[in-house]
C-alpha cells in the first residue's frame, strides 16, 4: 500500500521528493514538530465497499489532510468523488442511516481530544467511538428535513445530546439548549426550542441541526453539504452562522461541498478530491486563483462568472471517474486537457509538495516551471 | 391540541347519531317483518293486528322520533319472536364478548409487535425467515380451521383445555388465542415493515452522531416513529377481531353477543338485531376514537397547533 | 414498455425466465385437481352426495361401502359420503366465491368509471361512502344485509360483491382520472370524439393485468367469508352442501368422528392456501414487470 504524505500548512514543510514519501513512520517524525495546532490529522484513509462475495473494493484510496484548530477545511469534488465517504469514515457513520455494514475504513485519522490525547479514530471500538461522537466531533447532514426526528421537539433533540455526554440536570441542559439556539442565530430561541422540525423553514432547520450537532460542544464539526438543499438566499444565513461560531468558539469545520462559490466564502484551506483521491490541497485563495491540478482548473473554469469580460463556462467533458473502477494511471487523464502520453496513462501520481503548504497529485502540475516531459 | 381532541369527540358523537339513524332507516326500508316471518302469507286482518301491535303502521317520522326517544331512555324494545326485553337478553352476554375481544386485541399487540420489531432487527437472518413463514401461515389459514384443529388437538386428543362455554379462566385460552392469531400475524408483518422503514431514515444517523448507543437510537428514535403507522393498523385489525368474534363465539359456544345476534339475523328479529348492530358499531367507533387520540399524542404533525 | 436497449435488472430476468417456486407449482397442481374433481362431479348433476345410508353413519375413512366401493373420507351422521359432499361443497363454494368476486369486480369497475368520469361532488361522495364502508367490519355489514334480505344464494352473492367492490373501484377510478388528463383526450375532443369512449379505450387494455392479480388476491378472502357465513348458518342453506356448513355440522362429532369436520376444513385450507400462494407470486411478478 502506497502511503502518500500530507504536510501541514503551518510550520516548515520538509522538502519531499516528487514521488512523495513512502513510509508512514517517516511522515510521523516529520510532523512531530508541527503537531501542536493540529486538531485532526488524516493519513492514508481508505474506504472500501464489501462486495457480497466478501472481497473489499476500494473507493477512497489514500486520502490525507489535516484540520487545524479554528480552521475550515473544505473537501471539494463532484458527486462520486468520495468526499462524503471520507468525512463519514471519521465517525464511521456510513449510509443514510449511519449503519451501512458494507463500507469499511482503514488508515489512520488522529484526533486531538479535549483532554490532550491523540486517538486514532479508525481503530476505535464502538464504545469509544460513541464517546467521541457528539462530544469531540459533530455532524450536520445535507437534508435537515429527513435528518431530524420528526416527532421530537428541537429542544429535546439538543438536550438528548447534552445528557449523553455531560453531567448536568435536565433543567441545566434545557437552559444551555436555548443558549445554543441563540448562538445559532435564532432571535426567539424559546419559541424555536418548543417547535417540531416540520414547523421550521429549511434554513431554520439547518441552523437547528447546527445547534444540535454542537450541543455537547465538540471542537470539530463535519458539515456534509449543508447548503446544497437550501435556497441561495438561505445558504448565506447558514454560512454566516458557521463563520460566527468559528470566530466565537474556535470551532474547526470539515466542510464538504461541490459548490466552489460557497467554499470560497468560508474555507481557509481547500482539499480537492477526484476519483477517490485527494488531488490538490492548499490555502483556499491559492487553490482557487492559482490551481495546480488540471482538474481544479477545469472545475473553476466550469463555473459561470458574472464579470463582463468573463467567457462562457466550459464544462469538463465526459463523466467523472467511477472510484470503484478508475482508469489506469492518473484517474483524471481521460478528461484532462494537459494529459500527455507516458506517465499520465500508466502511473498513479504521488502527492507532491509544491511550496507553502500546497500539495498536488499530478505528473505535470500547472504552473510548474519545467515543461519538458520527464522520462 | 385540546382543539383537536374536541373536534374528534364531536366527530364521535356525530358518528354514533348517524349509525343510529341508519340502523333505523335500513330496517324500515325492506318491508315489514311480517312477510318475513310468515312467508306462506297470512290474512290481512292478522297482519294489520300484528303491525299495530308492533307499531309498524304509523308514519315513519313518528316511528323514528319514538325510536330515538326510547333509545335515549335505554328502551330497545322487545324481541319479535320471544317477546323478551332486548336489553335483558343482551345484558349478561355483553361482558364475555367484550372480554374475548379485548383480551384478543391486547394479546395480539403484546405478541405481534415485539415479533415484528425483533424480525426487523434481525432482518435477513434465519430467524426473520422462520418468522415470516409462520406469519404467512397464520395469516393465510382461516380462523375457524385453526380453531377447529386446535380444539381437536388440545381439547379432545390431549384433553388439556376446555372447548365449550366460558366458565373458567381456562376456557378463555383457546378462543382468545385463536382470535388473536390472525391479528398478531398481521401486526407482526406491519410492525416489521414500519420498523424497517424507520431504521433506514437519516435521523437515525443524526442520533448516532450525537454519540447515542445503537439500541438507544433504534428504540428512542426509530421505534417511536414506527409506532405511528402501527397504531393505524391496530384500528384496522379491530375489524378483523369483530369479524372473527362471530365465528369464534359460535365455534366455542361462547355465551356472548354473537350467538344472540346471529340468531336474530336468521330470524329477522329486528329489535334484537338492531341492538346488536348498535353494540358492535359503538365498540368500533369508540376504540377508533381512542386510537385517534393515541395518534394525536404520537404524531405532532397531525395536531393543529395554535 | 421498456425502451429499446434498456438494461433489464437481473431480478426481472429471473422472474421472466420462468423460475417458478416449488410451492407455487404444488399449489397450482392441488388447485387444479380439486377444481377438476369438483367441477366434473358438479357437472354430472349427480345426487350421490346426498345419498344417505343410516346403517353406515359415521364410518371412518376407508370403510367399505355398499354403493361406492369405499368411502375414502368416511361418512357423516346421515351416512353420506364425506368426500363426495366435500367435492360438491367445493364446487358450490367456488361458484359462490367466484360469482361474488366477479360481481364485486363488475360493480367496482362501473362505479369507478362513473366516479372518475363525473368527478366533482359525485366522486367525493362516493369516496366518502368507500371510507365509511372500509371503517366497518365486512362480516357485520353482510350480516346486516342478510338480516334484511333473507338467506337466498343471490342475496349471499350480492352481499359478498358489495363488500368487495372498493379495490376495483379505486383502481378504475385512478385509471380514468389519469386518462382524462392525457393530452390525447383533448385532441380527440377537438375532432369531435366523446371523452367517455376514449376513456374506455384507454382503460380496457390497462386494466387486464392488475385486475388479474387483484382477483386472485381477493379470492381467498371471499371464499373464507362465504365459508364463514355458511359456518354461522346464514350462508348457503341446506340441502345444498357447503364446506363451511359441513364444518359446523361436523363440529358436534369432533370427538367421535373427526373426519366429518376435518375433511371439509382441509378442502378449504387447500383451496385458499393455493390461491393465496399463486396470487402472491403473480403479484410479485407483476411488480417486477411494472418496474421494468
Amino acid at each position: 500500500m502506497k502511503v502518500d504524505a500530507v504536510v501541514t500548512p503551518t510550520g516548515a514543510a520538509p522538502a519531499l521528493g516528487p514521488a512523495g514519501l513512502q513510509d508512514a513512520s517517516q511522515l510521523q517524525a516529520a510532523r512531530s514538530a508541527a503537531q501542536v495546532d493540529m486538531l485532526l490529522d488524516v493519513q492514508a484513509l481508505q474506504v472500501g465497499l464489501r462486495a457480497p462475495g466478501g472481497q473489499i473494493r476500494p473507493i477512497v484510496r489514500a486520502a490525507g489532510f489535516t484540520v487545524g484548530r479554528g480552521e475550515v477545511l473544505a473537501l471539494v469534488g463532484e458527486s462520486g468523488s468520495g468526499k462524503s465517504l471520507t468525512a463519514l469514515a471519521l465517525v464511521r457513520l456510513f449510509g443514510a442511516n449511519g449503519l451501512d455494514p458494507r463500507l469499511v475504513a482503514a488508515g489512520r485519522a488522529w484526533l486531538c481530544t479535549r483532554s490532550g490525547e491523540r486517538v486514532d479514530l479508525l481503530s476505535l471500538g464502538d464504545a469509544e467511538l460513541q464517546a467521541i461522537r457528539g462530544r469531540e466531533i459533530g455532524l450536520i447532514a445535507q437534508d435537515p428535513m429527513s435528518a431530524l426526528n420528526p416527532v421530537m421537539r428541537v429542544i429535546d433533540q439538543i438536550v438528548e445530546a447534552r445528557q449523553r455526554h455531560l453531567d448536568e440536570t435536565a433543567a441545566q441542559s434545557a437552559g444551555q439548549a436555548r443558549r445554543l439556539l441563540a448562538d445559532a442565530g435564532f432571535g426567539d430561541p424559546d419559541r424555536v426550542a418548543r417547535c417540531y422540525p416540520h414547523q421550521l423553514s429549511g434554513g431554520m432547520r439547518q441552523r437547528a441541526m447546527i445547534a444540535i450537532a454542537l450541543a455537547a460542544q465538540p471542537r470539530l464539526l463535519i458539515a456534509d453539504e449543508p447548503t446544497t438543499a437550501l435556497d441561495a438566499a438561505v445558504q448565506w444565513q447558514v454560512i454566516d452562522t458557521l463563520q460566527r461560531l468559528r470566530a466565537q468558539q474556535g470551532l474547526s469545520i470539515l466542510f464538504i461541498s461541490h459548490d466552489l462559490g460557497v467554499v470560497s466564502r468560508i474555507a481557509d484551506r481547500i482539499a480537492v478530491m477526484y476519483g477517490g483521491q485527494v488531488v490538490e490541497c492548499g490555502p483556499a485563495q491559492e487553490v482557487l486563483l492559482r490551481p495546480a491540478h488540471p482538474y481544479t482548473a477545469a472545475l473553476i473554469d466550469s463555473l459561470p462568472r458574472m464579470t463582463p469580460e468573463a467567457t462562457l463556462p466550459r464544462p469538463i467533458p465526459d463523466i467523472p471517474a467511477d472510484p470503484l473502477n478508475p482508469p489506469p494511471g492518473c484517474a483524471f487523464h481521460p478528461r484532462c486537457a494537459h494529459a500527455r502520453p507516458g506517465a499520465c496513462t500508466t502511473q498513479v501520481p504521488g502527492l507532491t509538495d509544491l511550496h507553502a503548504g500546497r500539495m498536488v497529485r499530478c505528473h505535470h502540475p500547472l504552473g510548474r516551471p519545467q515543461e519538458k516531459a520527464h522520462g | 391540541m385540546s382543539r383537536a381532541i374536541l373536534l374528534r369527540t364531536l366527530r364521535l358523537v356525530l358518528t354514533v347519531c348517524v349509525v343510529l339513524a341508519l340502523a333505523f332507516v335500513f330496517l324500515r326500508l325492506t318491508g315489514t317483518p311480517v312477510e318475513r316471518m310468515f312467508p306462506e302469507g297470512i290474512d290481512q286482518e292478522t297482519e294489520q293486528q300484528l303491525a299495530a301491535l308492533w307499531g309498524l303502521d304509523r308514519p315513519w317520522l313518528v316511528q323514528f322520533l319514538d325510536y330515538v326517544g326510547r333509545t335515549l331512555r335505554g328502551d330497545f324494545g322487545h324481541s319479535l319472536l320471544s317477546g323478551q326485553d332486548v336489553v335483558g337478553m343482551y345484558g349478561e352476554v355483553l361482558a364475555p364478548t367484550l372480554w374475548l375481544g379485548g383480551l384478543a386485541l391486547a394479546l395480539s399487540i403484546a405478541v405481534g409487535m415485539p415479533v415484528g420489531i425483533y424480525s426487523a432487527l434481525r432482518r435477513g437472518r434465519s430467524v426473520d425467515r422462520v418468522v415470516n413463514s409462520l406469519v404467512f401461515l397464520a395469516y393465510a389459514l382461516p380462523g375457524f380451521v385453526v380453531a377447529l384443529l386446535l380444539t381437536y388437538v388440545f381439547g379432545y386428543q390431549l384433553n388439556w383445555l376446555p372447548t365449550i362455554g366460558a366458565d373458567t379462566a381456562w376456557h378463555y385460552v383457546l378462543p382468545v388465542g385463536v382470535l388473536a392469531l390472525g391479528t398478531a400475524a398481521s401486526l407482526a408483518r406491519y410492525t416489521r415493515g414500519a420498523m424497517l422503514d424507520e431504521l433506514g431514515q437519516e435521523y437515525i444517523r443524526t442520533a448516532l452522531s450525537k454519540g447515542l448507543h445503537r439500541t438507544d437510537a433504534i428504540t428512542r428514535h426509530g421505534l417511536r416513529n414506527a409506532m405511528i403507522p402501527v397504531v393505524t393498523v391496530i384500528g384496522m385489525e379491530l375489524q378483523a377481531i369483530v369479524n372473527g368474534s362471530f365465528i369464534i363465539e359460535t365455534l366455542f359456544a361462547w355465551p356472548g353477543v354473537g350467538r344472540i345476534f346471529i340468531g336474530a339475523v336468521k330470524d329477522s328479529d329486528y329489535p334484537v338485531f338492531q341492538f346488536g348492530v348498535l353494540f358492535y358499531a359503538a365498540v368500533i367507533v369508540l376504540i377508533n376514537y381512542l386510537i385517534d387520540l393515541c395518534y394525536l399524542l404520537l404524531d405532532p404533525r397531525v395536531r393543529v397547533d395554535a | 414498455m421498456p425502451e429499446m436497449g434498456a438494461i433489464t435488472p437481473p431480478r426481472a430476468r429471473a422472474a421472466r425466465g420462468g423460475a417458478v417456486p416449488a410451492s407455487v407449482l404444488v399449489a397450482a397442481v392441488v388447485l387444479a385437481l380439486i377444481a377438476l374433481a369438483s367441477g366434473l362431479y358438479a357437472a354430472t348433476g349427480s345426487d350421490l352426495h346426498n345419498r344417505t345410508d343410516l346403517l353406515a353413519r359415521l364410518s371412518p375413512p376407508g370403510t367399505a361401502s355398499t354403493w361406492i366401493g369405499v368411502h375414502l373420507a368416511g361418512t357423516d351422521e346421515l351416512g353420506r359420503d364425506v368426500l363426495l359432499r366435500s367435492l360438491m361443497g367445493s364446487a358450490i363454494s367456488f361458484g359462490v366465491a367466484l360469482a361474488g368476486v366477479l360481481g364485486g369486480c363488475l360493480i367496482g369497475i362501473l362505479i369507478g368509471i362513473f366516479s372518475g368520469y363525473r368527478g366533482g361532488w359525485v366522486d367525493r361522495g362516493l369516496m366518502v361512502v368507500v371510507d365509511a364502508q372500509l371503517a366497518l367490519p365486512n362480516l357485520l355489514l353482510i350480516l346486516c344485509g342478510i338480516a334484511l334480505l333473507g338467506t337466498s344464494v343471490w342475496v349471499l352473492i350480492a352481499m359478498i360483491s358489495l363488500s368487495r367492490w372498493e379495490t376495483y373501484a379505486r383502481l378504475t377510478r385512478s385509471l380514468v382520472l389519469s386518462a382524462r388528463e392525457r393530452d390525447y383526450v383533448d385532441a380527440v375532443r377537438a375532432i369531435g370524439g366523446g371523452t367517455l369512449r376514449t376513456v374506455f379505450v384507454h382503460i380496457l387494455p390497462n386494466i387486464a393485468s392488475p385486475l388479474w392479480v387483484m382477483l386472485t388476491l381477493s379470492f381467498p378472502a371471499v371464499m373464507l367469508t362465504e365459508a364463514g357465513l355458511s359456518f354461522l348458518g346464514v350462508g348457503v342453506q341446506p340441502p345444498t352442501p357447503s364446506l363451511g356448513r359441513m364444518v359446523a355440522e361436523g363440529r358436534n362429532q369432533l370427538v367421535t368422528a373427526p373426519w366429518v369436520a376435518l375433511v371439509p376444513a382441509l378442502f378449504i385450507v387447500m383451496i385458499t392456501l393455493s390461491v393465496q400462494l399463486i396470487g402472491d407470486w403473480l403479484r410479485d411478478r407483476a411488480d417486477v414487470r411494472a418496474r421494468v
